[in-house]
């Protein structure tokens, strides 16, 4: 049985809005486990980023803990957030948010830089891994603006595993992506997840969703319900859809 | 009438968005004005002010002044006739040259004073009391004196204040009768005019030396050294060490030039903070443009003109100059009688003036409009900026250009390399930072070089006089040995070292219209307030050292010649050294005793310069030298109480007798006899040695120490105000930087940037720009430091390197915390923002 990677106790995330109290996440009690490609779907407004934010010390709690391993993190100032996020996170956004003034390269070493010493194995890992999301040579010294939505995105992707993460955070990562650049994007997660790595993904796509292990639905701020999956198999593509189909549409969404 | 309201929204929403840049420039605009407020309505109007004063005085124009035994009568009928100047008023004066004085706050002090009696006063100007005691409570007084008003300012003297003179040891207890609004004689260089009874003129007529003046009008043309050539000439007199001249153009010179200083320092001030101002305003206008660029987008394709857009920062602008020039309006018209106490107390006057108060709204005007001046050209940008580009975000956000620091080069620590980057990034605000730092630094590297100079005290100044300022100055009577003197006076155990001299003597220079004072030593080399710029101390009989204004005034170097003309005598010299120096118009001349003598065969050195150990008394050391070689003759004079049997009273009195015919009237020997009964009293002025004994530490605490005071306070003043300048450039930069790269920020910080990494970052990335502005200051500062000393006194005077080098480095620090700190708004920045953008 896998171990724990993330564990919530009675999470709770309220927002004031002109003096009304919103309760987003309410008594969360969650676990993740490593090696689990975790989905967190859901209707808008639901909670799902806001559960993303709290789980990986982005956002604190209004109540409750948050385990990591297990350190908890609900207390950690801001400053050791931002530590603790160097050596244990990665994110990838639906907006991608590269630093615009910097080369392709130059955003990979940027996240890595702050947790390893520069090395010529280092730079030597970052062309590795951005020549296997298929950015070529040439790429590596363009702009964000000079790439595309979808080649920046898998930059984006190499930027947050350069430090080999204990879990990956992926807002909506497909967003803004056209279906092929989408697709393309979805099997680099698939690859890492096939090589161990922890996942959580935010979503409402459901041929996204078919990428993960283990599929949570939430509703009104609490996790309404569950379902596994095997790891993604390509030839498997179409039962594994109508069973998760079947239960979103058992969740209402 | 919708678009309005639309820009006027749009500038408001602005100004409340970005709170306290918006303050930062009402607070620069405020400054500027109020600093152009009060240089250009007050200060810059010195001349003015003088003319009303010395108008309200009633003065006349020239005092030219006659030792009294050598006047005569022709000189008057050479300025009737010769230069028609008929009415002319003849009155006498007393002379009294560095006489101590206890100061309200018990200091003891030097002036030099000259006394009148009310109907010379009224024959000199009006008499205008400023304030004064009661009618009854003057009649009550023994010894009542008006003092003018330089005077009462130096000393913090008010009626009813005691006024004790100290001479030769014997206390003058005047009581200050009133203050009096002085023409003339109302500065500590020239004296100051008391005014005192006629029993109180007779008492100290004794011991004073006594003028004769004559005092008129003859307009700014009046050639003064064309009538002492005539008066000289005619009389074949020779006048230089018996006459004194004033004029309303040289007092106007003195009493303005520190005001003109500090008229000159607030312009100064001034133009740093409006330029700091307007960069603040170009580089936030350029930010709000890039961040607000999609909303720009949108208003465009909602129809919106650029000029309109435009003309929202403009107004934003205009905003706020306009409340800081109002602000900075009414500070200077509140703080008008400040000011006008301080220009009165550094031209020692009561100030008389209406100041042109329009001109504060015109300079405010101006300031508003060169501010949106600026913004107009900075907002013009906009039209650069169609829709579709402002919704793609401008081009600004696209890069191209050559990877600069690419991180596969990255050194040991990130945040530097990325500071770096961003420096590069940013070059062009970095070059405007840098400038205004610049600009800035300057003022600062000047303010703490002076601020270090004058710290150090009067001292500091004395070291610039070119003469030797020593503890003890002793005359010696004629016929006296002053090496001999000088050698027993070495064997007193408080004597550091002896330095024998000339009394001020004087030379003419051919060439120049004004005689020289000669600072003659046996070895200048053994001087320790004498120092060259240039060459070598003169040694032999054709060699002469001058000062460095008279250098420069000529073009005169090492190895020209100059000629002397003394009495009856004509030399030429050759110039071994140029000596900067503070003292005697700076126009002083050096030779060795050889080569004077060549010049002046008869003369005689008959001064001795005593240098005491540190710690010794001067009083101490007075009373030992009197103990040993008896009273000087003008203590003696100055101090006639007998007491004792009939011998000792008449011993006294024939002995006070000789020491005033010694002292005031150049008799060199005396013998006396006395018959009283059967008893013969005899005696003889062989017995007297010193002819006076003076320090001229005390007169320069007097002429130096406001001086210093009032360069303390601009420097001290100048340095902060500079640091809070700095510090508001610094401050806005920081915060305006956060906001415009908010989103990369969040960036980062998802990354695992901590706001410390990211401060951090922020700070060094300004280094560079901080680090080579403070060095070009330095320098800069060093240069405006040296002309200033130059220009102004005609003296090389090079700030401090330490004092630089350390200021260098304080300021990059600050500039490091500074930027550090107000940088302190990335901890606002969250991640959580980005995503949900």
């Amino acid at each position: 049985m896998a171990s724990s990677i993330l564990k919530t106790e009675k999470l709770c995330k309220s927002f004031s809005n002109g003096g009304l109290q919103q309760h987003v996440i309410k008594n969360m009690d969650l676990e993740i486990l490593e090696g689990d490609f975790t989905i967190i779907m859901g209707a808008s407004g639901s909670g799902k980023s806001t559960l993303l934010y709290a789980l990986s010390g982005m956002d604190k709690p209004t109540m409750g803990k948050v385990f990591f391993g297990d350190k908890e993190i609900q207390d950690l100032s801001n400053d050791e957030l931002a530590v603790f996020r160097r050596g244990n996170c990665g994110f990838v956004f639906q907006s991608i948010y590269l630093l615009e003034n910097q080369t392709i390269l130059d955003n990979v070493l940027t996240g890595a830089l702050i947790v390893q010493k520069n090395s010529p194995e280092l730079v030597k890992k970052a062309q590795e891994l951005l020549k296997k999301v298929g950015l070529s040579e040439e790429m590596w010294n363009k702009y964000p603006n000079q790439l595309s939505g979808g080649e920046a995105q898998r930059a984006g992707i190499v930027r947050a595993v350069i430090n080999d993460p204990k879990i990956l955070f992926a807002d909506e990562p497909t967003g803004q992506l056209n279906s092929a650049a989408g697709r393309d994007v979805l099997d680099i997660f698939t690859e890492i997840h096939k090589n161990g790595q922890s996942i959580v993904m935010v979503t409402h796509d459901l041929k996204t969703a078919l990428r993960g292990t283990r599929v949570l639905f939430l509703r009104d701020g609490s996790v309404a319900g569950e379902y596994r999956m095997n790891n993604y198999d390509e030839d498997d593509s179409k039962a594994r859809r109508s069973g998760l189909q079947s239960f979103l549409d058992e969740m209402g969404w | 009438m919708v678009i309005r309201m639309k820009i006027l929204r749009l500038s408001l929403f602005n100004l409340r968005k970005n709170k306290r840049e918006a303050a930062a420039i009402v607070f620069l605009t405020m400054i500027t004005v109020f600093l152009l407020g009060t240089a250009l309505t007050g200060i810059l109007d010195i001349g003015k002010v003088f003319e009303e004063c010395f108008s309200a005085t009633g003065s006349r124009e020239y005092f030219m002044e006659f030792r009294e035994s050598s006047y005569r009568s022709l000189y008057r009928d050479i300025l009737e006739e010769d230069f028609g100047i008929k009415d002319n008023e003849k009155f006498n004066v007393l002379f009294g040259l560095n006489i101590n004085t206890l100061r309200k706050d018990g200091d003891k002090v030097a002036y030099h004073f000259l006394f009148v009696t009310e109907e010379s006063e009224r024959k000199a100007e009006n008499f205008v009391i400023a304030k004064s005691m009661q009618e009854d409570q003057i009649s009550g007084l023994a010894h009542p004196v008006w003092i003018s008003s330089g005077v009462a300012l130096n000393g913090g003297f008010e009626p009813g204040d005691a006024f004790t003179m100290v001479i030769g040891g014997r206390d003058y207890p005047f009581v200050v009768a009133g203050v009096y609004e002085s023409g003339l004689s109302n500065n500590s260089g020239y004296g100051y005019k008391l005014v005192i009874s006629e029993r109180d003129y007779e008492l100290l007529r004794g011991i004073m030396d006594e003028y004769v003046c004559l005092a008129f009008d003859a307009g700014k043309d009046f050639d003064t050294a064309q009538y002492t050539e005539l008066c000289e000439e005619r009389s074949s007199e020779n006048l230089i060490l018996a006459m004194r001249t004033e004029s309303k153009w040289d007092e106007k010179a003195n009493e303005s030039v520190f005001c003109q200083l500090l008229m000159g320092f607030a312009i100064i001030m001034a133009v740093i903070t409006m330029a700091a101002s307007i960069f603040l305003i170009r580089h936030k206008i350029s930010n709000d443009i890039e961040d607000q660029m999609q909303q720009i987008g949108v208003l465009e394709a909602l129809g919106y003109r650029s000029a309109e857009i435009s003309l929202s920062y403009i107004l934003e602008y205009v905003m706020t100059a306009g409340a800081g020039a109002i602000l900075g309006g009414v500070t200077a018209y509140i703080f008008s009688p400040v000011m006008d106490s301080f220009i009165g107390n550094l031209m020692g006057r009561i100030i008389h003036r209406n100041p042109e108060w329009l001109k504060i709204p015109l300079i405010a005007a101006a300031v508003v409009l060169v501010t949106t001046l600026f913004a107009l050209l900075k907002a013009g940008q906009i039209r650069k900026y169609p829709p579709v580009i402002a919704f793609r975000k401008g081009i600004r956000t696209h890069h191209f250009g050559k990877n600069i620091l690419p991180l596969t080069k990255a050194g040991k620590n990130i945040n530097v390399t990325l500071a770096f980057k961003s420096f590069f990034k940013n070059i062009r605000t970095n070059i405007g930072t840098g400038l205004c730092i610049v600009l800035a630094g300057t003022a600062l590297m000047y303010s703490t070089g002076g601020l270090h100079f004058f710290l150090q005290g009067t001292d500091a100044i004395i070291s610039l006089m070119g003469m030797e300022i020593a503890d003890e100055r002793i005359v010696l009577l004629d016929g006296v040995d002053a090496y001999a003197f000088a050698d027993e006076i070495k064997d007193f155990p408080e004597v550091r070292k002896t330095l024998v001299t000339y009394e001020a003597e004087y030379l003419t220079v051919e060439g120049f219209d004004t005689s020289a004072t000669v600072i003659v030593y046996d070895d200048l080399s053994n001087t320790e307030n004498i120092f060259l710029s240039e060459g070598r101390y003169p040694e032999e009989d054709n060699e002469v050292a001058i000062s460095l204004k008279r250098s420069a005034d000529r073009d005169l170097h090492v190895g020209d010649s100059i000629t002397l003309e003394g009495s009856g005598t004509r030399k030429s010299l050759i110039i071994t050294g140029i000596i900067p120096e503070l003292s005697n118009s700076r126009y002083n001349i050096y030779m060795s005793e050889k080569a004077y003598l060549t010049c002046v065969p008869n003369a005689r050195p008959d001064t001795v310069e005593v240098f005491l150990e540190k710690g010794a008394e001067r009083s101490e050391f007075e009373k030992k030298v009197t103990e040993k070689f008896g009273a000087s003759a003008k203590d003696m004079a100055e101090n006639a109480e007998a007491s004792g049997d009939l011998e000792q009273r008449i011993r006294s009195v024939a002995d006070e007798k000789m020491a005033t015919l010694i002292s005031h009237y150049g008799v060199s020997d005396i013998d006396y006899s006395i018959v009283i009964g059967d008893k013969l009293i005899s005696g003889r002025s062989s017995g007297f040695v010193i002819r006076e004994m003076s320090s001229f530490m005390d007169l320069s605490k007097v002429q130096i120490e406001p001086v210093a005071d009032m360069f303390l306070l601009f420097c001290g003043g100048g340095a902060i105000f500079v640091t809070v300048v700095v510090a508001a450039i610094l401050a806005i930069i920081a915060a305006s930087n956060v906001r415009r790269q908010r989103k990369e920020l969040g960036i980062m910080k998802s990354m695992g940037y901590s706001s410390k990494d990211l401060m951090k970052q922020l700070a060094l990335s300004m280094l560079p720009a901080t680090v080579t502005a403070s060095v070009i200051a330095a320098v800069l500062g060093a240069t405006v430091y040296k002309a200033f000393w130059y220009y102004c006194f005609g003296i090389a005077n090079d700030p401090n390197a330490a004092v630089l080098a350390i200021t260098v480095v304080v300021l990059v620090i600050f500039c490091y915390i500074v930027t550090y700190l107000s940088a302190g708004r990335i901890r606002q920045v969250s991640v959580t923002e980005l995503m949900t953008e």
